[in-house]
C-alpha cells in the first residue's frame, strides 16, 4: 500500500505527499509541529529540497500528534491519510484531535 | 502484480489535443506531490502533479484543471489508482478527454513543464572536499559608488569602486562587517571619470579594536618619473581602523583579510594627489 499524507486548508490550498517522502517530524515550539518532506524542488527552486508543513497543535501534545501520524503511516488501512482537513465544505477532520490548524501551504511550481 | 510495485507501473499523460508529440509515461514511483493550487497560475482549480526527473534541483510538473472546489476528490482519485493494480493509468489524455480523475475541467488545456536543470539554494554552509569546477563561471561582482555597509555574504567577491559615469559620491564610506576569521575583500577602483576621481573613499572596520595591520603603496600619477615612488603608508598596527584614499585613479586596489579580530591590508593606490592615503582611528 502506498500511503499519502494529506493537508488541506482550503479548496485552493491543499497538498498531498507520499508518506515515504516524509523525512522528519519535530516539535518546533510549544504548540508547534513541523512535518518535513523530501522534494526535488518546492516553490523556491531547489530550496533545501524540502517541503515543510507547519501544524498548530495543543500545547504539550506535540509528541502525541507525532505518534498519531506515525501510527497511521504504519497501520492505517486507508492509504489516504488526512493529517488535517480544514477545507470549507469538507469533513473538517484531523488524524489527531489535538491538531488545531495548518499554516498556509507553500505553493509548488 | 503487487499494487505497490510503483516503479513498474506508469502514469500516461498527453496534453495535446490532436497528436501525441508531448505524450509520455512516468513511473508512479516518481510522484512527489499533488498540490492545489499551482503557485504559477492564478487559477484556483489547478491541480499540480509533480514527479522526480533526472535533472538536478527540478521536477517534471503537470497541471490538470479540475472542477472548482473538488481538488481533494481529484487527489483521492489518483491515490486510489496508485493503490490499485492498474499497470498504466491515464492521468490525462487531452486528445480523447480521458482521465482517471473523475472531475477534470477540459475547458482549460492540461499542461506539462518538463524538468530541467534547476538552480540550487542552500541556507547552510557548503564544504567541498574535492576540487570545485564551475562550468558556468562565477559571474558576480559588487558595485560601490556611495556610502554602504559591506556584506559578509559578499566576502570573496570582487568589489569595484566608481563604475558610474560620475564616479564616486562625495566621501563615500565602505563599512566592513563585524570581524570574522576568513572574511576577504578586494576593492578595485575602475574609474568613472576621464581621469582620477574627484572624490575620496574610506574603508572603516567599525572599531579601533579591529585595527588594520599592514599598509598600502601610493603612486603619484602627476609625476613624470619614478624618482620618489612609491610611498609606503602603514597603519599604526595598534588602533587605526580607517583608511581614506584620496581621488583614486584606475589601477587602485586594496585587499583586506580578517583573522577574526584584525584586518590585514595591502594594496596599490594610484592618485594625482600627492597627499598619501591616510590611516586613522
Amino acid at each position: 500500500m502506498e500511503k499519502f499524507l494529506f493537508y488541506g486548508n482550503s479548496t485552493s490550498d491543499m497538498t498531498c505527499i507520499p508518506a515515504r517522502r516524509l523525512t522528519e517530524m519535530d516539535r518546533s515550539s510549544s504548540g508547534g509541529v513541523q512535518i518535513k518532506h523530501h522534494m526535488p524542488r518546492n516553490s523556491t527552486v531547489g530550496s533545501n529540497l524540502e517541503y515543510l508543513v507547519a501544524l498548530a497543535v495543543t500545547a504539550g501534545k506535540e509528541e502525541k500528534v507525532m505518534n498519531s501520524i506515525s501510527k497511521a503511516i504504519n497501520s492505517s488501512k486507508n492509504p489516504f491519510i488526512v493529517v488535517i482537513d480544514k477545507i470549507s465544505g469538507s469533513d473538517q477532520s484531523a488524524i489527531d484531535s489535538d491538531i488545531l490548524s495548518v499554516s498556509g501551504l507553500s505553493g509548488i511550481d | 502484480m503487487k499494487a505497490n510495485n510503483l516503479s513498474g507501473r506508469f502514469f500516461y499523460f498527453n496534453p495535446s489535443s490532436s497528436d501525441t508529440t508531448d505524450a509520455r509515461m512516468i513511473p508512479m514511483s516518481n510522484l512527489t506531490s499533488l498540490h492545489m493550487n499551482d503557485a504559477g497560475t492564478s487559477a484556483t482549480n489547478a491541480l499540480a502533479v509533480t514527479f522526480e526527473d533526472s535533472q538536478v534541483g527540478d521536477h517534471t510538473f503537470i497541471l490538470i484543471y479540475v472542477t472548482a472546489g473538488e481538488g481533494k476528490k481529484a487527489i483521492k482519485n489518483i491515490v486510489d489508482v496508485i493503490n490499485s493494480t492498474q499497470q498504466i493509468a491515464v492521468l490525462a489524455d487531452n486528445s480523447i478527454k480521458k482521465s482517471i480523475i473523475s472531475n477534470v475541467d477540459w475547458g482549460t488545456t492540461p499542461s506539462l513543464a518538463e524538468g530541467a536543470v534547476g538552480t540550487f539554494a542552500l541556507s547552510g554552509s557548503l564544504t567541498v572536499a574535492g576540487a570545485a569546477t564551475f562550468n558556468g563561471g562565477i559571474q558576480r561582482f559588487v558595485s560601490l559608488t556611495e556610502t554602504v555597509d559591506i556584506l559578509v555574504a559578499n566576502s570573496g567577491i570582487p568589489h569595484i569602486i566608481g563604475p558610474a559615469v560620475n564616479g564616486l559620491a562625495s566621501d563615500a564610506v565602505f563599512s566592513l562587517p563585524t570581524a570574522s576569521a576568513g572574511l576577504y575583500y578586494k576593492f578595485t577602483y575602475v574609474g568613472g571619470e576621464s581621469g582620477a576621481d574627484t572624490q575620496d573613499f574610506t574603508l572603516d572596520t567599525g572599531s579601533d579594536t579591529n585595527f588594520f595591520i599592514g599598509g598600502v603603496s601610493q603612486f603619484d600619477t602627476n609625476l613624470g618619473s619614478f624618482a620618489s615612488e612609491p610611498d609606503v603608508v602603514l597603519s599604526d598596527n595598534d588602533s587605526n581602523s580607517k583608511i581614506t584614499v584620496l581621488i583614486p585613479a584606475v589601477g587602485t586596489y586594496v585587499e583586506v583579510f580578517c583573522d577574526g579580530t584584525n584586518w590585514f591590508i595591502s594594496g596599490i593606490i594610484m592618485s594625482a594627489d600627492n597627499t598619501n592615503p591616510t590611516f586613522a582611528d
